[in-house]
């Protein structure tokens, strides 16, 4: 065993990475053939396509924007922060409670715009208010502990945050009233294609949000910090960076994100519960890791793919729609199997996943 | 919370049956007040009863008295009163114990102590809006019904989830525990299904209010009731009205995923079908997306007449708002008793307008019933927020009548409660006029038979069609 | 003294947060409804809580007056916060959005005075906290005794764990006013996996025949040690007796402990050997389940017997996790963990969706049991199923455990360490990475498969609703709250997250706002898990990263 176990290690090796070549060129290849075969037989019309990759842009911009913040707080801590879901959850539900406020007290009639500001501004607040209390008490005394252990306090903090929603504020659905909104309800219609107002909405502001954050981890002093605590906590610490504060204001952050980003999927799909935040957190994280965890443009990217594989996957292979969620992550297998670190994924990242 | 504890198989109340029957004997004995030794006393015949003292009556009691005066035993008769109170009949008859026999075995309840009546819903996850709501139904029941013949009844209120496991610990919970006489439950076909077997060993009936299962009853178990519709009733109604009523004839199926909306769907689909429908397309959303867009414009493109939907009122909303984004506006939106709700309304807004549903076809005076229902509802918990909540009223009144009829108080003032005569008490409701419609239970304890009405939203409402 | 005020304010305002908390959700309405010597029990809660932040404030604190004067500040600070949130939802139409807190509540708590009872309150709450200081000025209590009494490390433990969970019992059953008997049965079942669970991290060695068959083990050289095998005994009698004399709830809620453990044991070898983070361990439960329901339901028409169906069901589990092993070989940490997620989605959505082979969301019914189960051996062997299968999982879990120990300790075992430390390392020693990996992955599936059939078994029929996600959450919780890589940390994990839940039922709808708490609380307190692995089991660095307490931020 000892003399031959070089090479033995090293064959083993080397026939790992052609036989997951094989294989994923091999399920490449069958995913083609059959994207050929709907397009060949002309399965759909062609409006089809175009509406799903519509419905697809505006699924991937509600990602996208989730695991923007997700990716936020990935990038500094390295740690998957579960409770990300509910922040937004939160976020939504005080919206809510203050737009439900505002149509009582006869404010939004009064001043539609302002009355939108606000609620989005109750929103982030709330939710960078619980962010920043959750990363104090459940994720801060657990630094330097095995990175299993904050994974953990996140899944605990996550049932909680859940479950207390559902006891204080009830297990009725809140009911967003959009369509009573100028501005916010109806959409645009393109030919025979229509992209609700709020879609469009998302699209921008996750566009905007991206880029937003672009700059200000590259080009900021504050991004500069982050990026120096990402690297090397003890180092940045030496430099005379508060690597707390410096956190404790990336999890603010990813907190407005993820209110902000509650607020306006109420606006979108109406209703509220305490479970709005589980899914899309979860989508979120797949759209991050997708990407390339812990990179921006990268968690951009990952949820606007994972949204196109969603909704455009099914029509593309003929598949029932039940099973999307079968092609997104086994696109995502794929993906990873030729790129282990995601789409944008960095040599960093891989050093520290 | 109180006892609902189940560990102990064993703890019976039936010792305290003994201390009750001696009351007599001791207030003769505390009567005669007088130092001789008394040896033995034979109450013979009660002369007449004086007085009526709040809960007490007082009888003169002729009695045989042997009793020992210095050292000679004296026999005597003498007249005695007697405090008694009114509960107990005839003392005479205390030796002849009620003999109850049941093949199921009975719950004896203890004078002060309570009926227990499980109920088990869905009280966190997804579906605890629905959950809350149907537990609040049965809650007005037990509100409404407090005691049978002088017991209160009282609540187990759990848990059950939406799951097996969640569904059979509760039910392994119940059997345990000798006193849970039926089960109001549980709410889930996949909770009560698991479930049933368990009840099945127990002789615990249950009466769910939203099991919608075929095979739920199908499978030959005594104890499994429900108040609500199978899904091959409602399934095979709705297809019928889709296509002679609604003129429909292509459709497609969506359904959520549940073993009522996939249940549900297959049978329309199947029934659709055999009255020369087409079905254009059958597919599954998931609970929890609220982004149905997509799928929809896949169903598109087969240009169906109708959309129905086998599903809860969150999902139904949002495919009948987003099915107006991408070319079924014209699609008739047809769900079933799942959507029959304000809430589906509220949360749809506009777009709800001119959708239909099965529901319980109600005469004049039964929409009366429904709709007192719903206010006393609302009185208590507040809007109601989902479909089942007037079958949980019912399935808990069933059984609070039927443990009334299948129950006897004992001489010592306990209650006996056959299980077997509560279960056929149950099935023997036939035209029971509940809140939900007419339920009426056949020999495999389907209570929902009753015809299937359809309603429509007309300006924010649900009203007949 | 001065120094003592700041700070103390912070624990008043956690304090304070909490007890609003409480009264947001609903509990202090729940809990009012009891009472304890006269006073409502959720109130006292509220005041336990100022009085522990009192405590808290004042420990930090030097010299007994700064004692007093930070509990005061704490507990004027807790009273204050709540008082004036309680104020707050005398706002018209907050109350109604809080819809578990009745306005009696918010009254009493502002001792029905509106604005002066806020000032009251307060004040209330300083005082409560200058109990709490003074409590904290109270000479420590001696505890070395019971380090005397235990003297042996293992005793230690084992008493240690008799004693919290005895005292966890108490405390709720003191709290909540249950039936002393549930709570006491519980934490009997706790020992009794508690005890299993220490004697088998202590096994004699096996008999020689066995040892030739097993891997090559390392703990053969291991003596006999007279306190394992009474704990051994004792468990022994426990596991036999225990299930005759306690009813089919207390049976039931065991057997699932048990094949969480079995999962458990199964996810131990994944991720705390080989340090493979799976999320999606559900779908092997699933497959060993199904596997077990399409094979011996008359609905397939295939029907086999229990028996035999139970080794087709672990071989299919098996396979099937080298199977997923394989595309994932090259993933490392969270990109591993969010694939195995998807994996454990994938299989669930194929149950729901393959009808014809799953019955889709209607399930699986009428899944064979085994013929010991049936009903005239139940009257004669067994009271009820239930107890029959308490025996069975209990057998399987001892097997496995047993296996999982020695698995550790042999060959494999110090490779899948080795690999988990650092891959490239393990690799250039001439560890076969690959092969370890999915032998990793399939014992991880053949143990879930064990719990899967048996489960399905047990329950009759099965639903893709039992398969979701947080079944790999819950069997990944255990696994570290217990102490990664320790085979009698999961046997406690498994005690911990599966019954806790069930003891909190009495809690109906707080158990999982409860659970979320104490999951929190304890990943806080205990980062490496009640039971981590002891030196005897991962020796060298390995522990260092498994079980590194929590530098100080």
């Amino acid at each position: 065993m000892a003399t031959t176990s070089t090479t033995v290690g090293r064959s083993a090796a080397f026939s790992k990475r052609a036989f997951l070549t094989i294989l994923g060129v091999l399920i490449g290849a069958v995913l083609a053939f059959r994207l050929g075969q709907t397009i060949y037989d002309q399965v759909w019309g062609p409006e089809v396509w175009i509406r799903n990759l519509i419905n697809g842009l505006a699924l991937g911009a509600v990602y996208a924007l989730i695991a923007l913040g997700y990716t936020l707080v990935y990038g500094i801590l390295f740690m998957i922060n579960f409770a990300h879901g509910e922040v937004l959850m939160l976020g939504a539900m005080a919206g809510f409670f203050v737009l439900d406020a505002s149509i009582n007290s006869g404010f939004l009639d009064y001043n539609t715009l302002l009355t939108i500001v606000i609620v989005f501004i109750a929103g982030m607040s709330v939710a960078v208010v619980v962010g920043v209390l959750l990363e104090r008490i459940a994720y801060r005394p657990l630094r330097g502990a095995p990175r299993l252990v904050p994974l953990i306090s996140a899944i605990g903090a996550s049932i909680f945050l859940q479950n207390a929603a559902l006891q204080a504020f009830g297990a009725n659905v809140k009911i967003y009233p959009t369509p009573q909104i100028t501005g916010l309800s109806g959409g645009q219609r393109f030919g025979d294609v229509f992209v609700a107002n709020t879609s469009i909405m998302i699209m921008v502001l996750a566009i905007i949000t991206m880029v937003a954050l672009v700059l200000l981890v590259n080009r900021s002093r504050f991004g500069k910090a982050m990026r120096a605590v990402a690297e090397d906590k003890p180092t940045a610490q030496l430099m005379g960076i508060d690597v707390n504060r410096i956190i404790l204001l990336t999890f603010a952050l990813g907190s407005l994100l993820a209110g902000m980003a509650g607020v306006m999927l109420g606006f979108h799909n109406r209703q509220v519960t305490h479970m709005v935040g589980f899914m899309p957190g979860l989508k979120a994280f797949t759209a991050a890791v997708l990407g390339g965890i812990g990179n921006v443009p990268g968690a951009m990217l990952g949820g606007f793919f994972l949204g196109l594989a969603e909704s455009l996957g099914p029509t593309a292979f003929q598949i029932p729609s039940a099973y999307k969620d079968v092609i997104a992550f086994g696109l995502l297998v794929l993906i990873l199997i030729f790129r282990p670190t995601g789409l944008m994924g960095e040599r960093l990242s891989r050093e520290r996943a | 919370m109180g006892n609902k504890d189940g560990f102990f198989t064993g703890v019976s109340r039936r010792r305290l049956l003994g201390g009750g029957l001696t009351v007599t004997g001791g207030v003769v004995l505390a009567a005669c007040g007088e130092t001789k030794e008394v040896i033995k006393e034979v109450p013979v015949e009660v002369i007449k009863e004086v007085e009526v003292a709040g809960e007490t009556v007082v009888k003169e009691v002729e009695v045989i008295k042997e009793v020992e005066v210095a050292g000679e035993t004296v026999v005597k008769k003498e007249v005695i009163e007697v405090e008694v109170p009114v509960e107990v009949e005839v003392p005479v008859e205390v030796e002849s114990v009620l003999v109850v026999n049941d093949p199921w075995g009975i719950v004896t309840v203890a004078p002060g102590d309570t009926i227990k009546i499980g109920l088990v819903t869905v009280l966190t996850g997804d579906l605890a809006n629905l959950g809350i709501d149907i537990r609040n139904g049965a809650e007005l029941a037990f509100d409404e019904f407090p005691d049978v013949k002088g017991f209160a009844v009282e609540m187990l209120d759990e848990d059950g989830q939406c799951s097996g496991e969640g569904g059979t610990a509760v039910a392994n919970k119940f059997a345990a525990n000798p006193e849970v006489v039926a089960v109001v439950g549980h709410m889930c076909s996949g909770s009560s299904e698991p479930a049933s077997v368990i009840y099945e060993r127990a002789h615990i009936p249950m009466v769910s209010p939203s099991s919608t299962a075929v095979s739920f009853t199908a499978r030959g178990l005594d104890v499994t009731n429900r108040v609500c519709w199978n899904d091959r009733i409602q399934g095979t109604a709705a297809a019928d009205f889709a296509l002679n009523t609604l003129g429909a004839t292509t459709a497609a199926m969506i359904h959520d995923q549940s073993s009522y909306g996939e249940g549900l769907v297959q049978v329309f689909q199947g029934a659709f079908e055999e009255l020369g429908g087409e079905v254009t397309a059958f597919e599954g959303v998931t609970v929890g997306d609220k982004d149905f867009r997509a799928v929809l414009t896949t169903i598109a493109d087969g240009a169906p007449d109708l959309l129905y939907f086998g599903g809860f009122q969150g999902e139904g909303a949002l495919l009948v708002a987003q099915k107006n984004e991408v070319g079924l506006e014209d699609a008739i939106f047809f769900g079933a008793d799942g959507i029959n709700s304000q809430v589906y309304i509220d949360s749809a807004a506009g777009d709800a307008e001119g959708s239909y549903s099965s529901f319980a076809d109600f005469g004049e005076t039964d929409a009366d019933l429904l709709a007192g229902f719903l206010e006393r509802y609302e009185e208590k918990f507040g809007e109601p927020q989902g479909p089942f909540n007037a079958h949980a009223y019912d399935a808990a009144a069933i059984i609070i009548a039927a443990i009334d009829s299948a129950s006897e108080l004992a001489a010592d003032g306990s209650l006996i409660i056959r299980r077997n005569a509560v279960n056929e008490a149950i099935r023997a409701n036939h035209g029971y006029q509940g809140v939900s419609g007419v339920i009426d239970f056949n020999a495999i304890g389907d209570g929902g038979q009753g015809t299937v009405g359809f309603q429509i939203v007309a300006d924010n409402a649900w009203s007949a069609v | 003294m001065r120094a003592a005020l700041l700070p103390a304010t912070r624990p008043g305002l956690v304090g304070g947060g909490a007890a609003i908390a409480i009264v947001v959700l609903g509990m202090v309405t729940a809990l009012n409804e009891r009472e304890l010597a006269g006073l409502p029990v959720g109130n006292l809660l509220v005041g336990l809580i100022v009085l522990a932040v009192g405590y808290r404030a004042a420990r930090d604190a030097v010299g007994a007056g700064s004692r007093l004067v930070a509990g005061l500040v704490a507990g004027l600070t807790a009273g204050a916060f709540l008082a004036l949130f309680m104020l707050f939802t005398r706002v018209p139409g907050v109350s109604e959005k809080l819809v578990q807190t009745e306005p009696e509540d918010t009254d009493a708590i502002l001792f029905g005075m509106g604005a002066g009872g806020a000032a009251l309150l307060a004040v209330f709450g300083a005082g409560l906290g200058v109990l709490g200081g003074v409590l904290a000025s109270l000479p420590a209590l001696p505890t070395g005794w019971l380090r005397a009494v235990a003297g042996s490390g293992r005793l230690r433990l084992i008493l240690v764990a008799l004693l919290s969970l005895l005292i966890v019992g108490l405390a709720l059953a003191f709290l909540f006013g249950l039936v002393v008997a549930v709570v006491g049965v519980i934490v009997l079942a706790g020992l009794e996996l508690a005890l299993l669970g220490g004697a088998l991290a202590s096994l004699p060695p096996l008999p020689a025949r066995l040892r030739q068959v097993l891997p090559k083990s390392g703990a053969g050289r291991r003596r006999l040690d007279p306190v394992a095998l009474l704990t051994l005994l004792i468990m022994a009698v426990v596991l036999i007796v225990v299930p005759m004399a306690f009813g089919q709830y207390f049976n039931h809620v065991s057997t699932t402990v048990g094949i969480f453990v079995l999962m458990g044991l199964g996810l131990n070898v994944v991720v705390g050997y080989a340090g493979l983070l799976d999320l999606g361990y559900v779908a092997f439960f699933a497959i060993g389940a199904y596997a077990m329901a399409i094979l011996s339901s008359p609905e397939q028409g295939i029907e086999v017997n229990f028996w035999l169906a139970l080794p087709i069901a672990m071989a299919v589990s098996g396979i099937s996790g080298t199977l997923l092993g394989i595309p994932v070989l090259r993933m490392r940490g969270d990109y591993l963990a969010i694939v195995t997620l998807g994996f454990g989605e994938i299989i669930r959505i194929f149950s729901q969706n393959l009808t014809d082979l799953t019955g889709g969301p209607q399930g699986v019914r009428d899944i064979a049991r085994p013929e010991l189960a049936e009903q005239e051996f139940t009257t004669l062997l067994f009271a009820n199923p239930q107890q029959f299968y308490f025996y069975l999982i209990a057998t399987g879990v001892v097997l496995v455990a047993i296996i999982s120990a020695h698995l550790l300790s042999s060959r494999i075992g110090r490779a899948w360490v080795a690999m988990r430390e650092d891959e490239d390392v393990a690799r250039a020693i001439g560890i076969r990475v690959v092969r370890y990996k999915l032998l990793a992955f399939t014992i991880g599936a053949v143990f879930a498969g064990l719990g899967g059939a048996i489960f399905a078994s047990r329950q009759n029929s099965i639903f893709p609703n039992d398969f979701t996600l947080i079944v790999s959450i819950n069997v990944l919780c255990l696994v570290i709250i217990g102490g990664m890589g320790s085979v009698r940390g999961v046997v406690v994990g498994s005690v911990a997250l599966i019954a806790l839940p069930e003891i909190l039922r009495e809690l109906a709808e707080f158990r999982l706002v409860t659970f979320g708490a104490l999951l929190v609380f304890m990943m806080i307190v205990r980062p490496q898990g009640l039971l981590p692995a002891g030196r005897s089991l991962v020796s060298g660095p390995a522990s260092l990263d498994i079980a590194a307490p929590p530098a100080e931020a």
